[in-house]
């Protein structure tokens, strides 16, 4: 049977890969924590990485804006996000993955959008893939949850979609190991008059629900919940696919949180030891706590 | 008032050679959309992020724009005349 091995999340602003902006101490621990899940994912190696993420108008546009998309390539292109310094080469999907989630998933009544070819990954995938990689890509399988074009899912749908994947691919009669990477947020208002700012309040309440011993109470955030921290926020949507897949057993680290002006976004790396064996001893480490 | 065609004007310039044409002649670029009228089509050419946010286009299509004008992040955050990077209550965004 298909086994999880990995569940994590993590942001994905751009300014991640903008280097030269990384000379603080905040920058350090955050990529200290990207190095830390880089780890933990290449010790369990998984043969199929679910990633859930959002499309920035790179692959969908208003002519038809699913709710929840899923690839079913054998390769997804990259955007071209105007020259910035993402991963540019082809990433290999898992179509017999996407074969059963698919089946899955729509037979448990969740009717997706399937992507079978010229679908293009964008910054929610190619900013940290390649980062928790080495550049040594997973085979992936991209699952696109709409955090940008209101209306936007409910984290009751988001977390009930991430526990029929964890079903699905928990019930697939095949000897793989699998891993889920939600990315996007936490806290970031882009346009409008609070462009630019973090709500790190939203972003430690958010976090401590997710570590928490009820985790199950993010399913019952609203919209307007996670836009106390900012338009952006929307994107813990993706978290919630996430935590949906792990349930309320599996142990929770963050294992970073800064708030980070240069990227202008509250920014997270999340943890969950779905290994039974490999039980993490629960220490939550939150940056910024004043 | 076309969002949806405004939207698409600068959607389309993910493609290599519409940002090549759009660079070279935005007014012929543009005429592909005749639906966008004058202050449309101007607020596409000077890049007016703060005028395209207020007609309903997405910030990420706005800031693709920015990038192909060459203006920096920062620059666009300026133009909304907002705090910028910044740590804030969201209570006080609540009871903004």
């Amino acid at each position: 049977m298909a086994r999880l091995t990995v569940a994590a999340c993590c942001s994905h602003a751009p300014a991640i890969v903008r280097e030269e902006e990384h000379q603080n101490d905040p920058w350090r621990r955050f990529n200290s924590a990207y190095r830390q899940l880089k780890g933990l994912i290449q010790e369990r190696n998984p043969d199929v990485m679910i990633v859930v993420y959002d499309d920035h108008f790179d692959n969908f546009f208003l002519n038809a804006w699913p709710t929840f998309a899923l690839g079913a390539s054998e390769t997804y292109g990259v955007a071209d996000e105007g020259g910035a310094d993402y991963w540019r080469d082809p990433i290999p999907g898992h179509p017999a993955a996407s074969a059963v989630l698919s089946e899955g998933l729509i037979r448990a009544g969740f009717d997706l959008t399937l992507c079978y070819g010229d679908m293009v990954l964008d910054h929610g995938a190619t900013v940290p893939l390649p980062r928790l990689t080495d550049g040594k890509m997973p085979n992936v399988v991209p699952l696109v949850v709409n955090c940008v074009s209101p209306p936007t899912p409910s984290a009751a749908r988001c977390w009930s979609l991430g526990s029929a994947i964890r079903s699905v691919m928990d019930n697939w009669d095949e000897d793989v190991t699998y891993g889920v990477l939600g990315t996007g947020g936490l806290s970031h208002q882009l346009g409008g008059p609070d462009f630019g700012a973090m709500y790190p309040d939203f972003d430690r309440e958010f976090l401590d629900i997710l570590t928490g011993p009820n985790r199950s109470l993010v399913s019952e955030l609203s919209e307007s919940d996670l836009r106390r921290g900012g338009a952006g926020a929307l994107e813990t949507a993706n978290w919630v696919v996430v935590a949906g897949a792990v349930g309320e057993e599996a142990a929770a680290q963050v294992l970073a949180y800064e708030p980070l002006e240069s990227a202008m976004t509250g920014m997270a790396v999340l943890h969950y030891e779905v290994d039974a064996s490999k039980q993490l001893q629960q220490s939550v480490s939150i940056g910024a706590r004043t | 008032m076309s969002r949806y065609v405004l939207s698409k004007a600068i959607s389309d310039l993910q493609n290599a050679a519409a940002r090549e044409r759009f660079t070279s002649d935005p007014d012929s670029y543009l005429a592909d959309y005749p639906e966008l009228d004058f202050e449309e089509r101007e607020a596409v050419k000077q890049s007016d992020a703060l005028d395209l946010y207020n007609r309903g286009v997405s910030i990420y299509l706005i800031l693709r724009l920015g990038h192909i004008h060459g203006v920096k992040l920062m620059e666009t955050v300026e133009k909304f005349g907002g705090p910028g990077p910044q740590l804030i209550s969201s209570d006080a965004r609540e009871g903004a």
